[in-house]
This record gives structure tokens, C-alpha cells and sequence, in this order.
């Protein structure tokens, strides 16, 4: 009964959390310019006030549209009940599959680039181009270095591997295949959430956008669940980095006070990789938008590399 | 009830059905809407009959089989040629084909309509009828020669279809392209037949799975060749799948969801009869080989479909994708097969007949909605198309769920048979031959890039057909589809979810017709699928398992909740006003949506190798193409070879009466001299 | 100097002057003179290389209101016809594109500001004249991407039509003219001593350029002298509006790459110099400063040290950040062999300033027509041969180097005294003309005057480079893919407002 609480609790906790991470990384990013920058908190009065604004539709939109937003947050949320944050005693429920939450955050894709496409403007029309190329081609790195962490600990289930780790001998074979499938998933972290070098998330100039020209059109409520949910989707790709390539830490009961230590030594992580995001999106400039497959298939290829080096091992 | 059904009482009742349908439409054939209706009604009377001969067949206990033999028979007949036999393999295709002939027939009530005065009405019932008739009696034979007629009926009733629109100077090409490509495919069948006939002395097929452990390897390999290209053609796996995207959009719509939705999957049928029926122990490259093949094709097939902007052959080459995933599935048990591994075996071909119900049900429902988005539009180009979710909005909605399950997004049908490839894919990896684990972590790569390209396709397909605004005249004027036609439709969609839904129940009924035809050790099997209704579970070194109920419930509810709360939760004093969509203070036209060429562009630029796009530029004109590399490397030069060749045989007839005297003279010498000496 | 001469066979004439590489073409500008000459005039002015002179073949239309077009064999000379067309109303015949220039729909048809007896009344009913025609790119699959006016981030408005396959840029089509202030024609209104500050705002991060060229031709006509360390001090002036603005480019470049530390350290540094320029003048964009007869402000000695200890300061901070940004690949990626300015098109379309030295042409109107005290200075023209984002952008990493030490060189030569000249009025000769040109961080800018029988000014025909470059940015992004135009837009850093006038 209890574990079950606690995953309700995770899929409520992640979408109030998750502005907080966006708020750090934005942090880092000004004070890496010399700037002061906004608090921490900023996101969450941008959602507040979002969700008290009107809203313009397009008289062009269908109900895909209005409907969309709906669509990619509820998804977030579905996965947020599928990845390990609170600890290693979640029970599944038959949606934590690797390939089950990759297709579940490729349905919120779809959505929100079909949404792009349906007001009818050019923006949305060649940012929904854009994201599904990227996403297209991001889909075999994620999938091939979750793979080879599965192949590690036996298990395709996210909600089961920590356990696994934290029980598994670490010798160099196993931190070298972690090593590299954490190279292939990061990659795939940032494609997938529309940061540098794939995509600017603070740029103005409207021809180079990815994510933001596909709701390029909300306003209002709608457009603070897309913004929402893309910061739930960091969140997320942020817990799966933290929780199952650097497991330690996480809660083994259902002790209260064990979970919310962990959820303390879990911030700390987080922060680590909004530091790493900063620094990235500080120092290098975008990449051109063809050359970006070739890293795409360089994250694919190292942990192509990971899987056949588990399959030496085992 | 099964008793009676599964008689051959039961069994020639059901051709008797589609017989009456296919003759009494060709007489009715001046009355149109009288052959419409009788066409389709006897086709439906026939496919409910043939859903419930299915369904007893797969429960029944034994298999259903007899043969009517030539001694009952009033004339001598030196071959034995009438024997049927519906095993599970049999009566889950015998399933799949009559219930997408059921929901196509009811959608071809309105459907056909928009052919009426134009053409004739009665001929085409009666090559549907006698169509769906060959498919169920390819799937039941049990003869090589029965199967061989059957087989020859499906392609002539399918190529006059394919030519129906005879006025289309494209539907008569794509007509001889199919058949002569078809009639390729069934000498390399026949030839098939005669190297099994040569060790087992007989065409039964019983006869020749008996023999087949007896086939020297060098036989075996000729074999396995002769199938891949027999059985792959028709399939349409690449290199041969060039006459897909021709015919698939020349048929009429209905027809198009039956080609692609059930045909080519007689080849994944024969593929397994023969391949994995017949011989118990397969050398581990043929499995290998499969995979290799359908890792190309669905890679390739979804390629092409992303630079097409026809909407029929875009769904054409997403079939030649979707058999690659098959039969990724399908190599993979080929492979286990060889490696003594028959749980995973079995696995993999449930994965692979999941798949192919499922691709079964989402490809016909696209293929009738892109009927329904055809006869309003008058084109089948994407780019004019727009806007049409306001005016026809139930059809979009259906095309929307067709397009979900074919990009395997929960909780539909598609992505569950996809996960349960990924399965077989990933136990590949786990095996211990090193070829296996290569070419199982490739086609796993090519799988997920697959996926993510369909994706994509189907964003442009869907987005740019029923979102924003129209594009063309044409657009702007459509209106809603027929009642029978989108009630079809309706049927399909719904069979989408319920499929993904109950996955684990499917899943469990498939592995009991998977799991006989790998020879499990004497010690018990460990059972490595375990099927609950709610759940699908693998434990093998990997512990995997996926719930389609929860899925759907997770998701359904979520989206929900999400809404309710959003809109009722927080702040309700918000106002909504219709505006003018942003144009950065300019006035947008029609130019300025995005068109179907330019979504692609991007992806098709990425895999230039393959995909060899140009660009000309002349007097203000930008062209955009994509070339075929099948039809410049191998097409091209083999029909200019074939015209070589046939411009030198074509000397033997020099048109004077003596030299062809001399031909039947030393023909006769030669023959006389052969027979002396046998 | 100017040399004016009427002719009959115009086209003969102006193609000899084209040919000849000892002149360069600077623009075509039209007059109505029908009070006092009973004509129009249109003027077609050639400046020769490494001189003050310029030669001014002219032609009148007396009954006619159409004139032979070069634009047929002079590409550059296609704008400036248009504008001729548009707002005097005088026919180019042959010329290729029939489409108004900056006014837009909302301005009547057969009304042209520029003619004397223009009056223009606010119309009580909306008026839509002939609608402007975009070049249609066909082929199926093209699409267009409307961007502007109203862009997402704080510049100027410009309509920019991109035909696009995919993300490949087919063909580009700028439309401007949202900001025509019809400053030309309020030249002619207002008084002398506020024509000044209307200069200055032609184009505003170019004022102290502008202005310098309209004080130039005034002086011209004049004939007033102006004090050697004023001339001196202008040069001090004009070059820090130079540096000022290339650290804006440099900025701006490295922030459309996605460099954001490259781009937060342009905008840091660009701010260090407006503090300055406030320091030295009172106002940050240093407009106040050019007066008719020289300068308004003066540097004193504690000033002159605290200029040249900024700008060690300065060059050593920013050769720092050059040198990161050398040493980023990515940054690298994205610059070079972006927006490769066609061959020969710079030439043929007669590109000005940063656009035309990235790819090779020396053209600097501080060399080719030397004012202020440039003649008693010495400075490297900085030219790039490849024409790329990266070219531009080290065009003006050179140039603030050799501006820094401009100003060292100005400063140290400069001699006391005055510096403006006493007048205590301004008499223009009747019936002048004069040119005026400086070399703004854009390019060339020129004014072109004339005065009436009173000595007053009744014509002043502004020619920002901006009016050249616009075209030959639609050009270069061509064959570039969508997400790199704005790059390209920012590496070429044109001028909205200079461009309408």
C-alpha cells in the first residue's frame, strides 16, 4: 500500500519540482555572463502568471490544438510515475518499461508537433520538422544506452534497476560501459529536451527555434502546461541520469525520513547536471543544424560500443 | 457450433458465400447500386463466416484438415490437388483476413459509390469477392498445386482491381507492373515447389515436411533462396518492392487496405509455413539473413515514405516498413530456431504474428481514411490538401488513431507488437553467437530509428492533411464521408485500442499457436512469456514486462484529470478570444504553411547517400526529387537487359514459313533422339 | 570638386564613366527643379579614386517624365532608379522591376513626396493602391516563411519573404521601408542649424558619420574651413563611433551563434564605450558634436589619457575574447563558409563598407575620398578574400585595431586651436552643389546637396550604404539554410532606417 502512495506522491512531486531545476540552470547561466540573473523561483511566478493570463487561439487551430497541451503534460505525468526518484521500493505497474517511456514521451512528441503544424504558420510548421528529425534520430542513443544499463541489471524495468546497481560489484568493465552509455544518454538528454548544442531555449530569433516554435501560438493556461511539461521532461531525463548511472543515495525503504534524505542527496545531483547544462550552454555556440545528426549517431555508436562490451562481460 | 463449422460442409459454404457474391454482382452488372450492395453484403455474410470458422479452428483441439481425393471423382486426375488444412497458423490468418474484409466491405458500401457511371460496379464485386475468396483458400491448402492456383487467383483478381480505373494511364502501369513482377515471384514459387516435390514425390505438404530434414543443405540454401524471393515479392521487401507503391494507390480504397493490409501478409504466411513449419533445424544464416533483410526494409521503407507526397503511395512504402518489422520478428525466431533456443524462439514469432494483426488493422484503417480524404479531394496529393479536421472531422479523428498505432504510441495496438520485437531483438543480443548479437543490436538500432521516422512521417501525413488551412480548392469544399464508410473505419479504430488494451490476452492466444512449431527439449520449457491479461512479462537473464490495461488507463485518466484540473482546477475568470494566427504583422497566405516536401526536406537531406535528392533550379521553377536506388541499380539495368535479350531471341522469328518448317522438323529429330536414349 | 555636365546621350556616357576603374559610382539622384530651370534634373555621381572630386554627368527632363534606365548593365544602379521612380514619379525606361521602392500600400498611387508641389493631406478613408508582387518561387513543395516587420526580439522592422525547400533558403526577398521618415524632404524645410541634428538621426547608431558627411558638403558649399584640429578631433570622434558599433557586430555575431558568453562580452564591451563617449561629449551616441564649421566638444589633456588608457584596456580585453572564440570549434563551425557572399555579386552590385572589404574590394572612403584630417593619417584597409560570416567578422576585429590606432595617431598629431570655425553667418552659394562623404562602421555614407537661387538648401539626396548591402544580403543567403539567416543578417549588420530615409 505504501510504496503505491509514494508513487502518486512522485508523479505530484515531479511537476512541483521541476520549475526549480529550469530556475537553477537559468541561475548559473547569468552568473556564468556576469549577470546577477532571476531567483531560482522565477519559473514558478512565469507558470503562475501564465495560468492566470487570457488566451488568443487561431481561428485555424482544431481541436488538436486546444487539446495538445493536455496531452503532453499528462504525459509527463504518467512517466513520473515510471522513473526511480523517491527510491528503489516503487512497485511497477506495468509502465516503467525502457521502451514503454520512451514511446510514452514520444506520444507527448507527436502532440506537441502536430500542435506546431496546426496553426498554420511557417514557424510551427518547420519547428515540428525539426523536432521530429532530431527526435527521430536521438531515439536510437537513448534507447541503445538504457539498453545497455538494462543488460548491467538484468532488467528492462526503470523502477527496478537502482536496485541492481547499488548490488553490483563495481569493477572498471562496468564503469566503463557506464561511462559510455552515460555519454549516449546525455546526449540524448539534451536533444531531447531542445538544449545546446541542438537547440537555443533563450533565443529571440524565431527562425532558429525548435521547441518554442511549435507553441510559438499558446498563450494563457495552455501555454504554461507546455512550458510546464517540457520542464517536467528535463526533470525527468535529469532523474534517469542521477538515479540510474549514479544510483548511491537512493532511498532502499519506505522509511519517511530515508526517502526525504534521499530526495536531498538527489537535489544535489540535480543541481550537478544543471551545472553541466549551464557550463555547456555557456561556452560553446549552437551547432549548425547538419551536423547535428552526426552526434546523434556518435552517441549511438558509444553505446552500441556499451552494449557489446556487457555482452563481454556477462 | 464449432463442430458444425469445422466440416468441409463449413469450409466450401464459406467460398459458396463469396462465389454467390463474385457471380451474382457480375450478373447485377447494370445495376450499380444493386451490385454494390449484393457484392458487399455476401462479402460481409462470407467474412463473419469466416471470423467464426477462425475462431472455432483456433480453439478446436486438432487441427481441421481433410483432402477430397481424386478417386471420389467421376474423371481420372493424375494429381492429387484437393487438400485443406486450417492449423492455428491457418485460422489466425483465416481471422485477420475476414475481419478486415468485413470492416473494408461495410466501408465499400459508401465507398464504391463515387464509381458509380463511371465504372462498372458489377466486375468489381466480383474480383473482390473472388479475391477474398483465393486469400482464405492460400492460407487453408494444404497442396502445393492447390496452393499455387489459389495463389495465381489472388494476383490476376488483384491486378484486374489494381487496373480498375482503367481511364488512369498510372492505374493500367502499376496493373502490368504488378502482374509481370507477380508472375516473377510465382516461377521462383513454382520452382519452389518442384525442388520440394523432387525429395518428397508429392505436393502435399504434409509429404513435404516430412522430407524436408532429408534435403541436402545445397537444396535447402536453393530453397530458402527461391522463398525469400517467391514469397518476399509479394511481401514487398526491398529490392522487391518497387510494384508496392505503384499498385497500392492504383486500386480502390478498399481494396488498397485489403492488398496491403492482408495480402502481402500470405507472404509472411508462406514464409512460415515453409521456413519454420517445414524444417525443424534452419542453419543459423537464414535467420540472420531474414532480419538483415527486414532491417533494410523498414529503414528504406520509411525513408521513401518521408520523401512521398502522395498520400496512397506514402502508406504503401509504411507497408514495406511494417513487413521489415515483421520480419525482424520473424528472423529472429529463425535465428533461436538454430539456437536451440525455442522459447525465444517462440517469442519472436508471436512478435512477429502480433505484428502483423496489428499492422493488418492500422494499415486498412489509414488506407480508408486516405479513400475518404481521396473522393472528397479528388487528388491524392498531400500538398493540397488542409483544413480538413473542420470538415471532416470524424474521419480525422480516425486517421489520428491509425496514425498513433502505426507510430507504436500507447496505449494502441502498434506499440505493443513493436515492444515485443524490441524483446526478441534485445534476447538476441543476450544470446552467445556473436553474429547474433551484430545483427540484433543493428536491427534493434534500425527498429528505433524506424520508429522515430514514422513518427515523423505520420506527423506530416496527419498534420498537414487535416490541420491548418486548406491549400487548394478542392480542400476547401469537402465535406464528411458516407455513414458505412465511416462506421468501417469507426470498427477499426476501435480494434486498435481494444487490441492494445487486452494485449496479454492476445499475446497469450498467439504464443499457444507459436509455440508448436519449435521443438522444444524433452526437459519442461522454462516459459519465458507469461501473458496475463493485463500484463505481458519476459524473464530471461532480462526481466521485462508491459501492461497495455495500465497503460491506457494511465494515460486516458492523466489526460483527463490534466484537462479537468486545468480548466476547472485554476483561475476560471480567464478569457478566450479567436484570433489571427501569428504573422509577424504581415498577411499570411496559403504559401506560407508549411508544405509536405519541406518537412521532409530536412531528413531526406540527412540520408542523401541513400536517398539522392536533387535540387533544379530553372526560370523561377525549384524541382525537388528523390531518386529510387533499387530502380536505378537494379530495375533500370535488368529491364534494359531484358530488352536486349529479347531484341536477339527476336531473331529466331524471321517471318518466312521454311525456317520455322526446319524449327518443327529438328525439334521433332531432337525430341525422338532424347526419348531413345531415356 | 565637382564637375556637372549636362548630356544627351546619357547611357553612352555613364557606361564609359562605369567602365573606367579610376572612378566609382556612387549613386543616381533626381531633383525637381521645375521653378527655377523649368526641369528635372537626375544626376549620376562618379567620385575619382584618392581624390575630393567627383564628376556629376546630369540630364533634364524638360517635357518628358521618363529617362533612359542603366539598370540594365549597372545592377546598383537598380534601387536607386526605383527610388527615383517612386517618389518623384519619373519613369525609368526599361528598367526591369516596376515595383514601388518604400512606400507601401497604404500610400496612394501617383503621388510623389519628393516633387516641389507635393501636398500631402491625411486621408479620411483607407487607401490600398496596387498590391506588391513577391517574386513566386514555383515547384511543388516550396513554402514561404514571412518574417517580420515586427520581429521577436528589439530591432528595427523589415519584411523579409524566404522561399524555402525545407531549410534551404531558395530565394530571399527583403521589403523595408517602414521607417521612411521623409527626412530628404524635410531637409528642405527646415532650418540649417537643426538640419544637423536631422542627420544625426538618419540612421542613430551612425550619427556622428552622418552628421559629419552633411557637415562636410555644407562646408563645401560654404566654403567654410574648418579648423585642422577640429578635423583632427572628427576623426578622434568617427572612429570611436566605429569601434563603438563593431563591438556591438562582434556581440551580436557571437550571440547568434548561440555563444552566449561571446555575446554577453560584446554587449559588456560596446557598453564601456557609450560610457565613454558620454564622458567625452555628454552623450553616449556623440551626437551634440558635429557642428557646421567643426566640432562642439573638445578633449583636454586628462580626457586624451584616459581615452587611450580605455582603449589599451579595451583591445586587450577584447583580443581575449577573439581568442576564446578563435578557439571554440563550434563557434568556428557556424561562421565559416556561412553565407558566402556570391562571387563578382559584391562587385556587380556595387556593396559598400564591411560587405564589400570581407570580399576583397578596397573601397574606404577614408582612402578614396579623404576628409576631415584622414589625408594626414595613415591606415591599413582591412579586407577578408573569402566573403563568409567569419570574413565579416574579422573585417571588423581588424578595423577596431586600426581605429585604436587612429585615434592614438589623431591624437598625438593634433594641434591646438580652435575647433569650430567663428561664423556668425552662413551664406550657401547660390545654385551649388556639393558632396559630402564619410566611412561610417557600415560603409560609405554620402550626401549629396543642392541649393536654390537663394542660397538655401532645396535638395538633400542621403545615400546610406545600408541602401546597397540590403540587396546583396538577399543574395548571399541563397543556397544557406533558415536557421543561419539571421546569422547572416547580423554578419552583414545593415541599417533599416538608413536604408528608408
Amino acid at each position: 500500500m505504501i510504496p503505491y502512495f509514494y508513487l502518486i506522491a512522485q508523479a505530484l512531486l515531479i511537476p512541483a519540482l521541476s520549475p526549480v531545476c529550469i530556475g537553477i540552470i537559468r541561475k548559473i547561466k547569468a552568473l556564468m555572463q556576469n549577470r546577477r540573473g532571476p531567483s531560482i523561483f522565477q519559473p514558478y511566478r512565469d507558470i503562475y502568471k501564465l495560468l492566470h493570463k487570457d488566451e488568443i487561439i487561431s481561428a485555424d487551430a482544431t481541436p488538436i490544438f486546444l487539446i495538445a497541451p493536455y496531452i503532453v503534460f499528462a504525459t509527463t505525468l504518467v512517466v513520473a510515475m515510471s522513473i526511480p526518484l523517491l527510491g528503489t521500493f516503487l512497485p511497477t505497474i506495468g509502465t516503467s518499461d525502457i521502451i514503454a517511456v520512451m514511446y510514452i514521451l514520444a506520444l507527448g512528441t507527436f502532440f506537441l508537433a502536430l500542435a506546431g503544424i496546426d496553426i498554420g504558420g511557417p514557424f510551427g510548421g518547420f519547428g515540428a520538422s525539426r523536432e521530429m528529425t532530431i527526435s527521430a534520430l536521438a531515439e536510437g542513443g537513448l534507447l541503445f544506452s538504457l539498453f545497455a544499463l538494462a543488460r548491467m541489471y538484468g532488467t528492462t524495468d526503470l523502477l527496478a534497476m537502482p536496485q541492481a546497481l547499488i548490488t553490483m560489484p563495481t569493477n572498471v568493465s562496468i564503469m566503463l560501459v557506464t561511462a559510455l552509455s552515460f555519454f549516449g544518454f546525455s546526449v540524448a538528454l539534451l536533444a531531447e529536451n531542445a538544449r545546446y548544442p541542438f537547440d537555443n531555449p533563450a533565443t529571440h530569433l524565431e527562425l532558429t527555434m525548435m521547441h518554442e516554435a511549435m507553441i510559438i501560438e499558446y498563450s494563457g493556461k495552455r501555454l504554461a502546461l507546455m512550458e510546464w511539461a517540457a520542464a517536467n521532461k528535463l526533470f525527468i531525463f535529469i532523474t534517469l541520469g542521477a538515479n540510474l548511472f549514479f544510483p548511491w543515495g537512493i532511498a532502499t525503504t519506505t522509511n519517511i525520513l530515508a526517502v526525504i534524505l534521499s530526495l536531498g542527496i538527489f537535489f544535489i545531483k540535480m543541481t550537478g547536471f544543471c551545472i553541466a547544462i549551464a557550463l555547456i550552454e555557456s561556452t560553446i555556440a549552437k551547432l549548425r543544424l547538419f551536423r547535428l545528426p552526426n552526434l546523434l549517431l556518435l552517441s549511438c555508436i558509444a553505446s552500441g560500443i556499451a552494449i557489446i562490451l556487457t555482452t563481454l562481460i556477462a | 457450433m464449432s463442430a458444425l463449422l469445422l466440416t468441409p460442409m463449413g469450409f466450401f459454404s464459406l467460398f459458396a458465400i463469396f462465389g454467390i457474391g463474385a457471380f451474382g454482382a457480375l450478373m447485377l452488372r447494370k445495376f450499380d447500386t444493386a451490385a454494390n450492395w449484393w457484392g458487399n453484403i455476401f462479402a460481409i455474410l462470407g467474412s463473419l463466416l469466416g471470423i467464426a470458422f477462425g475462431i472455432a479452428a483456433l480453439t478446436s483441439i486438432s487441427t481441421f484438415s481433410f483432402a477430397i481425393t481424386t478417386a471420389s471423382f467421376p474423371i481420372h486426375f493424375p494429381f492429387q490437388i484437393l487438400s485443406f488444412s486450417v492449423d492455428k497458423l491457418s485460422a489466425l490468418f483465416i481471422i485477420i483476413i475476414s475481419a478486415i474484409s468485413l470492416l473494408s466491405s461495410i466501408y465499400a458500401i459508401g465507398y464504391v459509390k463515387h464509381f458509380y457511371r463511371r465504372y462498372n460496379i458489377g466486375t468489381l464485386g466480383f474480383f473482390y469477392n473472388l479475391f477474398i475468396a483465393g486469400m482464405l483458400l492460400v492460407v487453408s491448402s494444404a497442396n502445393a498445386l492447390l496452393f499455387l492456383l489459389a495463389w495465381e487467383a489472388m494476383s490476376l483478381t488483384t491486378y484486374f482491381l489494381v487496373a480498375y480505373e482503367r481511364a488512369e494511364k498510372k492505374s493500367v502501369d502499376a496493373g502490368l507492373l504488378y502482374f509481370s513482377m507477380m508472375q516473377a515471384g510465382t516461377a521462383c514459387i513454382a520452382l519452389l515447389f518442384m525442388v520440394f516435390y523432387h525429395f518428397a514425390g508429392s505436393f502435399e505438404f504434409s509429404a513435404m515436411q516430412t522430407a524436408a530434414q532429408h534435403i541436402p543443405i545445397l537444396w535447402q540454401t536453393v530453397i530458402f533462396i527461391l522463398a525469400i524471393i517467391g514469397f518476399g515479392m509479394k511481401a514487398g521487401i526491398v529490392p522487391l518492392h518497387i510494384w508496392l507503391p505503384a499498385a497500392h494507390p492504383a486500386a480502390p480504397s478498399h481494396v488498397s487496405a485489403l492488398m496491403s493490409g492482408v495480402m502481402i501478409k500470405t507472404g509472411i504466411y508462406m514464409l512460415i509455413r515453409i521456413l519454420i513449419g517445414f524444417f525443424p533445424a534452419q542453419p543459423i544464416w537464414w535467420g540472420l539473413t531474414i532480419t538483415g533483410i527486414g532491417a533494410i526494409s523498414a529503414v528504406l521503407g520509411v525513408l521513401y515514405a518521408l520523401t512521398e507526397h502522395d498520400l496512397k503511395r506514402l502508406l504503401a512504402y509504411h507497408s514495406i516498413e511494417n513487413i521489415g518489422i515483421i520480419l525482424l520478428g520473424l528472423g529472429s525466431a529463425l535465428t533461436f530456431s538454430a539456437l536451440h533456443l525455442p522459447a525465444l524462439a517462440a517469442l519472436a514469432l508471436t512478435a512477429s504474428l502480433f505484428h502483423t494483426i496489428n499492422h493488418a488493422t492500422f494499415k486498412s484503417l489509414l488506407f480508408l481514411g486516405a479513400g475518404s480524404v481521396i473522393t472528397q479531394t479528388h487528388t491524392g496529393n498531400i500538398e493540397e490538401y488542409g483544413g480538413l479536421w473542420k470538415k471532416m472531422p470524424q474521419t480525422a479523428l480516425f486517421f489520428l488513431i491509425g496514425s498513433m498505432a502505426i507510430s507504436a504510441l500507447p496505449p494502441f495496438n502498434g506499440f505493443f507488437s513493436e515492444w515485443l520485437t524490441y524483446q526478441s531483438l534485445f534476447a538476441g543480443i543476450g544470446t552467445a553467437s556473436f553474429a547474433t548479437i551484430l545483427v540484433s543490436m543493428v536491427s534493434a538500432g534500425a527498429l528505433a530509428l524506424t520508429g522515430g521516422l514514422a513518427l515523423a512521417c505520420f506527423v506530416k501525413a496527419f498534420g498537414i492533411t487535416f490541420l491548418a488551412r486548406p491549400r487548394s480548392e478542392h480542400a476547401e469544399h469537402a465535406h464528411e464521408s458516407a455513414l458505412s464508410m465511416r462506421l468501417g473505419m469507426a470498427l477499426i479504430a476501435g480494434a486498435t485500442l481494444v487490441l492494445g488494451i487486452s494485449s496479454g490476452y492476445i499475446v497469450g492466444i498467439l504464443q499457444t499457436i507459436s509455440k508448436p512449431f519449435f521443438a522444444f527439449a524433452e526437459t519442461v520449457p522454462t516459459t519465458l512469456l507469461t501473458a496475463s491479461p493485463q500484463t505481458i512479462s519476459i524473464q530471461d537473464g532480462l526481466s521485462s514486462s508491459v501492461s497495455g490495461s495500465t497503460l491506457a488507463v494511465a494515460l486516458i485518466g492523466m489526460i483527463f484529470l490534466t484537462a479537468l484540473f486545468t480548466l476547472y482546477g485554476i483561475y476560471r475568470k480567464q478569457h478566450v478570444t479567436i484570433g489571427r494566427t501569428w504573422d509577424c504583422g504581415s498577411t499570411a497566405t496559403p504559401r506560407m504553411e508549411i508544405t509536405a516536401t519541406g518537412f521532409s526536406r530536412t531528413i531526406v537531406t540527412i540520408f542523401k547517400t541513400v536517398l539522392r535528392p536533387r535540387m533544379q533550379t530553372s526560370a523561377g521553377t525549384v524541382t525537388l526529387s528523390v531518386a529510387d536506388l533499387s530502380r536505378v541499380y537494379i530495375y533500370q539495368p535488368t529491364s534494359s537487359l531484358s530488352i536486349v535479350i529479347a531484341t536477339q531471341v527476336k531473331k529466331i522469328q524471321n517471318g518466312t514459313i521454311n525456317t520455322y518448317l526446319m524449327y518443327t522438323a529438328v525439334a521433332l529429330l531432337l525430341g525422338l533422339l532424347f526419348s531413345n536414349l531415356l | 570638386m565637382i564637375k556637372l555636365e549636362s548630356t544627351e546621350h546619357i547611357v553612352d556616357v555613364v557606361r564609359a564613366l562605369y567602365a573606367d576603374d579610376h572612378l566609382s559610382f556612387k549613386t543616381i539622384t533626381a531633383a525637381d527643379e521645375r521653378k527655377t530651370s523649368g526641369c528635372f534634373k537626375i544626376f549620376y555621381l562618379f567620385g575619382i579614386k584618392g581624390t575630393d572630386d567627383f564628376t556629376i554627368p546630369y540630364i533634364e527632363l524638360r517635357d518628358t517624365e521618363t529617362f533612359p534606365s542603366v539598370a540594365p548593365f549597372i545592377k546598383e544602379a537598380s534601387d536607386c532608379e526605383r527610388k527615383i521612380h517612386t517618389l518623384m514619379g519619373l519613369i525609368p525606361d526599361g528598367h526591369p522591376d516596376g515595383r514601388r521602392l518604400l512606400l507601401h500600400e497604404t500610400f496612394s498611387d501617383n503621388t510623389y513626396p519628393l516633387r516641389k508641389d507635393f501636398t500631402k493631406q491625411p486621408d479620411d478613408k483607407r487607401i490600398e493602391s496596387k498590391p506588391y508582387h513577391f517574386t513566386e518561387v514555383g515547384g511543388e513543395g516550396i513554402y514561404e516563411i514571412p518574417v517580420g516587420p515586427i520581429h521577436a526580439g528589439i530591432i528595427e522592422p523589415g519584411y523579409f519573404r524566404i522561399s524555402v525547400a525545407g531549410e534551404e533558403i531558395v530565394l530571399l526577398e527583403p521589403r523595408l521601408g517602414f521607417v521612411h521618415k521623409g527626412s530628404e524632404k524635410l531637409f528642405e524645410k527646415i532650418l540649417l542649424s537643426d538640419a544637423v541634428r536631422l542627420s544625426e538621426k538618419i540612421s542613430g547608431d551612425s550619427s556622428f558619420n552622418h552628421s559629419l558627411a552633411f557637415c562636410t558638403a555644407i562646408e563645401k558649399l560654404g566654403d567654410i574651413t574648418v579648423p585642422l584640429r577640429a578635423n583632427y578631433l572628427r576623426v578622434v570622434f568617427a572612429e570611436l563611433e566605429r569601434i563603438t558599433n563593431h563591438l556591438g557586430d562582434i556581440g551580436g555575431i557571437l550571440l547568434d551563434t548561440g555563444f552566449n558568453f561571446g555575446g554577453a562580452a560584446g554587449a559588456r564591451l560596446r557598453e564601456t564605450m557609450m560610457r565613454l563617449n558620454e564622458e567625452l561629449t555628454g552623450n553616449r551616441f556623440l551626437r551634440g558634436v558635429n557642428t557646421i564649421g567643426g566640432v562642439t566638444k573638445d578633449i583636454g589633456t586628462d580626457a586624451e589619457t584616459k581615452l587611450v588608457e580605455h582603449l589599451a584596456t579595451l583591445q586587450k580585453d577584447l583580443n581575449e575574447v577573439i581568442a576564446i572564440a578563435e578557439h571554440s570549434a563550434t563557434v568556428l563551425n557556424r561562421l565559416k563558409t556561412t553565407g558566402t557572399i556570391p562571387p563578382n555579386a559584391a562587385q556587380i552590385h556595387g556593396a559598400r563598407g564591411v560587405a564589400a572589404r570581407c570580399t576583397g574590394i578596397m573601397r574606404d572612403a577614408r582612402k578614396d575620398h579623404p576628409y576631415a584630417a584622414y589625408a594626414r593619417l595613415d591606415h591599413v584597409i582591412a579586407l577578408e578574400q573569402i566573403g563568409d560570416v567569419y570574413a565579416r567578422f574579422h573585417v571588423r576585429t581588424k578595423e577596431i585595431a586600426s581605429s585604436c590606432n587612429l585615434i592614438r595617431d589623431a591624437l598625438q598629431k593634433m594641434p591646438g586651436g580652435l575647433i569650430q570655425q567663428e561664423t556668425t553667418t552662413m551664406h550657401l552659394r547660390k545654385n551649388a552643389y556639393a558632396v559630402g562623404v564619410s566611412e561610417g562602421h557600415r560603409g560609405e555614407n554620402m550626401y549629396f546637396i543642392a541649393t536654390d537661387a537663394e542660397g538655401k538648401i532645396s535638395r538633400v539626396d542621403i545615400t546610406d550604404p545600408s541602401f546597397f548591402n540590403w540587396t546583396i544580403v538577399g543574395m548571399t543567403a541563397v543556397g544557406n539554410i533558415v536557421p543561419d539567416f539571421p546569422l547572416i543578417n547580423k554578419s552583414f549588420g545593415l541599417s533599416y532606417s538608413g536604408y528608408d530615409v
